[in-house]
């Protein structure tokens, strides 16, 4: 079948009005629960082969947060779907006036390959709860997830409503072509153009959660040991390749040596003398990305790390030091484990340095005096901030996770992704009695009348 | 085009510099928009009048009145609605500041319509320099005097470099278009809003689209006839029928169709005389092209009331059609303009799927006393908004979102929702330096114990509200334990 009938069909599927039960839902995200549990084994497995990701990663990082999203809305679905009271003016009064979250009909869903599982289905998660079908589209670069991903998710899942659809780059245009209610569209900012393009077409909403290079200043005042061993977790999970990992640390020339033997201690804790040993450290997904990661170190001589082996696609755990802002490294968002520091003199520079270049999607501030944290958060932006610690924001599901800019627009988690996948519908029930109220509004107008109107 | 990069040029300089931070000057900017309104009435009066032969008080009651509102309203509530939003925090991030944080996105670009020139163009404006941005103001150039007022009166009265009013037809609009803005707020057609939409595409630009359809009618057979034939005609016919949320046509039964066509009659005279042409408050076609577009679609369908017109003053007679079938020209297109076709259909049910065989409209509007019949038809349909037993109305809510579903548009606005939406909401956590052991469930090397000890405390965050300060105690002594437990291990090695 082609992507035209898949997608006719879960429209058809959605028309026939059996989402809007919020017991079909619920029951749709007990399967996907029942899914996420059964299937770990096989997840991990999947995952080790597209990413090297280890056993207990992935769990860690995208399972557990996946769970958490299923249990949130299954919790609270009755309460999002519901009608939400609105403030009435004194004309409405007597009315009801409320807004009433809709479904708003066929998602489509384009996952990444970085945390295939994570940024497929929690979308997912969303576009059922709201009520509305999806078509599932997972990265084909994470190979081995997509193939699993196709094979369960129709065993446990309404079929027709959720159909996967695998394929490479000319799939997706493909399927861009046709019309959907809404894209979500996680990965790279050059490819959110091409789909926000395409959406525009038909007039479709999009949520585009895309990269940048997230910032991390270090402040000199503060413990940097216990700030370099967060940033080093941050930098080093997935090998580098999460959208919120913090991409180069900018600190004061000072505290620049500490900083490079607190990331290499904690290196050493963490994986070990040889990380490529460790059976916790990751690898490049594809040649590809290995060749792009190791031409961006070229010219540069890095004080931890370095090595690499290209029939493994590993690259070891990485530090460069006094890194020139023109530097290839600089340039593009890293998405491996290199980690660049580029020294400023002062947070002011700090902010300006941030300021002269795309809004990313998270900034990174560790510093422990408040009225400074204050002023770093005014006067620079991005999607998130996480103080004191790295990529934490993602986890608070209360908090709306999105870009800004370069960096995306739209949000979910929890009930943003619900509120981002829903119609939400001003309604205003009035009566056909106190026809004497609305005589100021009409023809012939008079002065006198306009004050009973407002 | 280079004048045009200049203006945004130095509209983006000025935002960066940082004034329109501080509310008290946003509250400045947003005082001496409501000064520009009161001393310059008689100019903005002129201009309508001119544009779109609206009266003085049809002037005052649909575009004044609304923007005045949401001036006070913004100025009110702003120090609200810019202020940190605290969320709810889970077990982990028990103790750290958990907030959303609004911030500006830097400049808007506004494009106006010309049907309520002042409405859409400022209403939005309120909106962006609120939320403490800088905006390009784009006037329709179709409701020309309006848009050479705005250019003459707005450097006036607001700071000229953070809110530059450019005009121009439509090059000029995509030359605009090319430049790069942080949020593109359009009110206009379909068509034209997927262009608008492609052009920000290519700079990943967040978008607004305040766009149009057909508002379908229905008339329950069983209501009060003649207060709902009342509400309708008001609704329709204010402007001419030149607003996107006027009741484009009506869907009823048979049975009640000669009685809907006597109360519509009614009404017209009631409100606009035998004779609407010499009339002060019915209102004129905004130019020939529309003229002869509108008049075009009455081809094909029988004229119950009105049809009389006027090329040299572009008047259309307010008009009711019968014998309209979906084939006919009225119901191709949106008709923006005082024609009101009247389709039977044999009850709500053929009444739902008439709607739903459609695009998605900016309303639809029901008329029953049936409460049941009203939500079956909020179950069963969807459109940007739903006003049951009135028209137009529920724009006059500020707390009610404002916007389009599908092809009707994308975004919402009025009252806090403008803020909202030319705002970056952005998430903070702000944790401590401290209690690193507990971080250790995170770090590798990852043992199969310190995931389950994850596990726990992850999957338990979502009980969070409903724990028990008993239950509550036993978590932070298992954390505990675990903290005390990876301490020795990591200082044992």
């Amino acid at each position: 079948m082609n992507h035209e009938q898949v997608v006719q069909r879960a429209k058809e599927a959605f028309l026939s009005g059996r989402t809007r039960p919020v017991e079909f839902r619920l029951q749709q995200l007990h399967a996907l629960q029942r899914m996420i549990t059964e299937k770990e084994t096989e997840i991990c497995t999947a995952l080790k082969q597209d990413i090297n990701r280890s056993q207990y990663d992935t769990p860690l990082l995208e399972l557990i947060g996946i769970e958490n999203e299923i249990k949130l809305a299954i919790d609270k679905l009755a309460e999002w779907a519901a009608p939400r009271s609105v403030e009435r003016n004194l004309l409405t009064l007597r009315d009801e006036v409320y807004i009433q979250p809709e479904p708003l009909g066929v998602v489509l869903i384009i996952g990444a390959w970085n945390y295939p599982w994570a940024v497929t289905l929690q979308p997912l998660v969303g576009a059922i709860a709201a009520g509305n079908a999806a078509v599932v589209k997972p990265s084909e670069l994470s190979e081995y997830s997509s193939l699993l991903l196709r094979a369960l998710l129709p065993r446990y899942l309404d079929k027709d409503l959720y159909p996967v659809v695998t394929g490479g780059v000319s799939e997706t245009q493909e399927l861009l072509r046709l019309r959907f209610d809404h894209v979500f569209y996680t990965g790279s900012s050059s490819v959110g153009k091409v789909v926000m393009e395409a959406a525009a077409r038909h007039l479709t909403p999009v949520t585009l959660e895309l990269g940048g290079k997230s910032p991390c200043y270090i402040d000199k005042d503060c413990d940097v040991r216990i700030a370099c061993r967060r940033i080093t977790w941050g930098k080093f999970v997935n090998c580098g390749q999460t959208c919120i990992a913090p991409d180069y640390i900018l600190c004061e020339p000072c505290i620049q040596g500490r900083v490079v033997e607190c990331i290499r201690q904690t290196l050493l804790e963490f994986y070990g003398a040889d990380p490529k040993c460790s059976p916790d450290y990751g690898r490049i997904i594809n040649q590809r990305h290995f060749n792009r990661i190791m031409g961006l170190m070229e010219g540069y001589t890095p004080v931890v790390g370095g090595q690499s082996d290209s029939s493994q696609r590993y690259i070891a755990p990485t530090v460069l030091k006094d890194v020139p802002p023109q530097s290839r490294l600089m340039q593009e968002e890293i998405f491996g484990p290199l980690l660049p520091i580029v020294t400023v003199s002062d947070m002011d520079d700090a902010i300006n340095f941030i300021n002269e270049r795309e809004k990313p999607l998270a900034l990174y501030i560790f510093c422990t005096d408040k009225k400074a944290v204050k002023k770093m958060i005014e006067e620079t932006t991005s999607g998130g901030v996480t103080v004191n610690d790295v990529m934490m924001h993602y986890t608070v599901s209360s908090l709306p996770f999105g870009g800004v800019g370069q960096s995306g627009m739209g949000r979910y988690h929890g009930k943003h992704t619900f509120d981002q996948l829903s119609h939400q519908r001003a309604c205003l029930v009035r009566k056909l009695a106190m026809e004497s109220v609305n005589l100021a509004r009409y023809p012939p107008q008079d002065h006198k009348g306009y004050n009973l109107l407002m | 085009q280079q004048k045009l990069k200049l203006v945004v040029q130095r509209a983006r300089t000025s935002f960066q510099t940082g004034r329109t931070k501080p509310l008290e000057y946003r509250i400045q900017q947003l005082k001496s928009l409501l000064s520009l309104i009161s001393d310059r009435r008689t100019d903005i009066a002129d201009s309508l009048k001119k544009d779109l032969g609206k009266s003085e008080n049809g002037t005052e009651l649909f575009e004044i009145m609304k923007l005045e509102g949401e001036i006070r309203l913004a100025i009110e509530k702003l120090a609200e609605w810019a202020a940190p939003r605290p969320v709810e925090k889970n077990f982990l991030t028990i103790t750290d500041e958990v907030y959303i944080q609004p911030e500006p996105l830097g400049v808007v670009l506004i494009i106006g319509a010309w049907n309520y020139p002042w409405a859409v163009t400022l209403v939005p404006l309120v909106g962006a320099i609120a939320a403490g941005n800088a905006a390009v103001i784009k006037p329709s150039e179709v409701s020309s005097h309006s848009a050479k007022v705005m250019e003459e009166l707005l450097p006036q009265y607001l700071d000229k470099d953070m809110y530059p009013v450019v005009t121009g037809g439509v090059s000029e609009t995509q030359e605009l278009l090319k430049l790069r803005f942080d949020h593109v707020f359009y009110t206009g057609n379909s068509t034209v809003g997927k262009l608008v939409m492609e052009a920000a595409a290519r700079h990943l630009t967040p978008v607004t689209l305040e766009l149009g359809g057909k508002s379908p009618c229905y008339i329950d057979k069983n209501c009060d006839i003649a207060v709902a034939c009342r509400r309708i005609t008001w609704g329709k016919f204010v402007n001419c029928g030149q607003t996107c949320i006027a009741p484009d046509y009506i869907l009823c039964e048979p049975s009640i169709q000669s009685r809907v066509f006597e109360e519509l009659k009614r009404s017209i005279e009631e409100f606009y005389t035998d004779n609407p042409k010499t009339f002060e408050d019915y209102g004129r076609i905004i130019n020939q092209r529309h003229f002869k577009r509108v008049m075009a679609l009455m081809e094909g369908s029988t004229v119950a009331l009105g049809g009389e017109s006027d090329e040299s003053q572009c008047y259309i007679a307010p008009t009711v059609l019968k014998d309209v079938t979906c084939e006919s020209k009225v119901m191709k297109e949106e008709i923006f303009g005082p024609l009101l076709p009247v389709i039977t259909v044999s009850g709500v049910d053929e009444a739902i799927q008439f709607i739903n065989e459609r695009e998605k409209p900016l309303v639809v509007y029901v008329f029953s006393h049936d409460n049941k019949l009203i939500k079956r038809v909020i179950a069963e349909t969807s459109s940007g908004a739903l006003l049951a037993n009135d028209c137009l109305v529920h724009y006059t809510v500020s707390s009610l979102p404002f916007g389009g579903v599908g092809n009707s548009g994308m975004g919402s606005y009025l009252g806090r929702h403008s803020f909202d939406q030319l705002s970056h909401m952005r998430s903070c956590l702000i944790k401590q330096l401290k209690l690193e052991g507990v971080n250790s469930m995170r770090y590798p090397p990852h043992t199969p114990k310190k995931l389950d000890w994850a596990r726990f405390f992850l999957l338990k965050t979502l009980n969070f509200g409903r724990l028990r300060r008993l239950a509550l105690l036993a978590m932070l002594a298992g954390l505990t334990a675990f903290v005390v437990q990876v301490n020795y291990l990591h200082e044992s090695r």
